[in-house]
């Protein structure tokens, strides 16, 4: 039987096209068409670009954006840079590296609801780490409770929950690097240092951008931790622009500056991930036929 | 250039020994040849040699110098990788350059040595190149490239051409002898290819589950191999095995035949069991041979033809004739085995009787 490829290709591209245009363009579009409304005494009005023109004059829109790029800076080399270490450990051959391996692939296996709450347990006033600390003469610190502390608390946890999972992908990058390009550079000469830098870091790029990129989108659309853990607050220290937009839309009931927070959010992603994809990625050599 | 020295050289993975107490003496500027079956050891003795795996036993003396627990990279050896190894993120120029750079080599000393290492291997028009727009000769030149510009006292070559088509494969063994007789390098060379075994070496040393089983130059090897295991892994098609039994008057009779064969050797024990070995080039086609045998393939190369036949009692023997020949409806052929060119190893120990 004789098939026109064009047929095939739409028969096995549907299913894909249809998740994507179900479960991403849809609620893009949503939230395009729901963020040009806004709600008057419960009746929905066309109002434009009028909540977003709001959100340049609206103080607590700008001080959650200062939260989530000040989270995100911080959290994002910080995981990367975690998983790396804990991938270049991963991989190598020593003694007691099953168990290093089983440690910490164990955050992967639980849910963040389950993690979140075992970490609030660990960081309250009377919780296990301020016990620890007591010990030796420190706190007690509230961790969750002080603006100066509950920020890094969640980064803490977000931490723990996501490296274990970054560095999966760096240990399968890593494991694709032949081992004779190392054991070439070993030979001529390089140290540990230097076949990381001139060698390791360099073949790892396209992981590292893959991983880099997926970890910026996740952190920048972080919510479970900060709803489940401090509700934004104390004063606003956690209110990232994900729980910004979650309050709006359903605490306050102000569905079109929800929807506008969001449209902004994706935007900033968007111009953040194209500026990594132009810093790290490279087109490869032309092969020769 | 070093002489290179090993001494009772062991290496186990946990409770498995794949080095079994090596013992070898490489003269300065000698090119000598591992060779032997997969999983012989021959690349872990190369990386014991390089320091890329650690030594159990034994040591390594590089110019008289032990380097059993030196780092790789201050033994003086440079090693060419079976899959090349470059960096595939730098030119060429990068790749050969890279030792020097780690080094801190002066760039200007190293640009130098980098134009003569690529001039010498006809690489001076890909310096800029990636790896990748390489084709695989090239790639492995440039490999060379980049031990070359090491300068090291000994050269290490883990299958370098097995990646590469039989044209190609030719084509560099015989620019690799070239760089050999210029640099007059000390080189060692592990491959599974006998022929390339044969034609690269002054020494080829055959190993087997991590032990030596001969040493010596490719013909003497060739003509007058120690064990069962030598004789048969070098040539090709490999040599005819007969098991054999020594009868009452010293000759020697081919289990399943009617026929005894004159023996190469005197003083043989009557009833003791040993295998007759004969080189098919040796085999001698005659329509008054002793042997008959059914033909079971001729195989036409143009310059030789090589005929298979079965002797029966599962007993098959090859035949290199140097003239065209062609069954014409034939199904038997007959042979003899000449005495001067026989030879006769014990069934037991598989070693060469040689009285």
């Amino acid at each position: 039987m004789n098939r026109s490829p064009i047929k095939l290709l739409v028969l096995t591209l549907a299913p894909a096209l249809l998740g994507l245009a179900v479960f991403r363009a849809y609620p893009i579009g949503l939230a395009l068409y729901e963020s040009l409304y806004t709600t008057i005494g419960g009746e929905r009005a066309f109002i434009g670009l009028g909540n977003y023109l709001d959100l340049l004059t609206d103080a607590g829109f700008w001080k959650s954006l200062r939260v989530t790029l000040w989270f995100n800076l911080i959290i994002n080399p910080l995981q990367v840079a975690l998983a790396l270490a804990l991938a270049l450990m991963f991989v190598q051959k020593l003694p007691g590296m099953a168990v290093f391996r089983l440690l910490f692939l164990i955050p992967i296996g639980i849910s963040l609801p389950v993690a979140v709450i075992i970490w609030r347990i660990v960081l309250l006033p009377e919780g296990f780490l301020n016990g620890v600390l007591g010990g030796v003469g420190l706190g007690p610190y509230r961790f969750l409770t002080s603006p100066d502390f509950a920020l890094y608390s969640i980064i803490a946890i977000a931490t723990w929950k996501g490296v274990s999972y970054w560095m999966i992908f760096l240990v399968g990058g890593l494991q694709n690097i032949p081992p004779e390009i190392g054991e070439a550079a070993r030979l001529e000469g390089a140290s540990p240092w230097q076949r990381l830098w001139l060698i390791t870091l360099p073949l790892l790029r396209p992981t590292l951008l893959f991983v880099l990129v997926a970890d910026v989108t996740i952190n920048f659309l972080l919510f479970a931790p900060v709803f489940m853990l401090t509700g934004g607050g104390p004063r606003g220290s956690t209110n990232v622009l994900m729980y910004e937009a979650y309050k709006s839309g359903f605490v306050f009931g102000d569905m079109g500056r929800a929807m506008a927070i969001v449209v902004c959010l994706v935007a900033l992603l968007l111009v953040i991930v194209g500026i990594q994809f132009r810093l790290l990625s490279s087109a490869p050599p032309k092969e020769t036929p | 250039m070093s002489s290179l020295e090993l001494r009772g050289l062991r290496k186990h993975f946990g409770p498995v020994e794949i080095i079994s107490g090596v013992e070898l003496k490489i003269a300065e500027g000698e090119l000598v040849v591992f060779v032997g079956p997969s999983g012989c050891g021959k690349s872990t003795l190369l990386r014991l040699i390089a320091g890329l795996e650690t030594v159990s036993a034994g040591e390594v003396l590089i110019g008289g110098r032990d380097v059993t627990k030196v780092d790789p990279a201050k033994r003086g050896v440079a090693m060419v990788f079976q899959s090349y190894a470059l960096f595939p993120h730098m030119t060429v120029r990068q790749n050969m350059g890279f030792g020097m750079r780690v080094n801190r080599v002066p760039k200007a000393e190293a640009a130098v040595k980098i134009e003569q290492a690529a001039a010498l291997l006809q690489l001076t028009p890909l310096l800029e190149r990636k790896p990748a727009q390489l084709s695989g000769g090239q790639r492995q030149r440039v490999a060379i490239g980049r031990a070359l510009v090491r300068q090291p006292d000994v050269f290490l070559f883990d299958e370098p051409l097995s990646n590469l088509d039989a044209e190609l494969r030719v084509q560099m063994r015989t620019e690799l002898l070239a760089l050999h007789a210029r640099l007059g390098a000390t080189m060692i060379y592990v491959t599974h290819d006998q022929i390339e075994a044969m034609t690269l070496a002054d020494r080829i040393v055959v190993l087997r589950a991590g032990r030596v089983e001969q040493i010596g130059a490719p013909l003497e090897l060739y003509d007058d191999p120690d064990n069962l295991f030598v004789a048969g892994f070098l040539g090709s098609p490999r040599m005819n095995f007969l098991p054999a039994e020594v009868q009452p008057d010293g000759r020697l009779r081919p289990d399943g035949m009617s026929v005894d064969l004159p023996s190469p050797v005197d003083g043989l024990e009557p009833g003791c069991r040993v295998v007759v070995g004969c080189r098919p080039e040796n085999v001698e086609l005659t329509d008054t041979g002793a042997i008959q045998a059914s033909i079971k393939s001729v195989e036409q190369l143009g310059n030789a033809t090589f005929v298979h036949a079965d002797c029966g009692a599962g007993l098959a023997v090859a035949a290199e004739l140097r003239q065209r020949w062609s069954l014409s409806g034939q199904t038997t052929l007959r042979f003899n085995l000449p005495i001067a060119q026989t030879q006769v190893f014990d069934a037991d120990t598989g070693l060469r009787i040689r009285k």
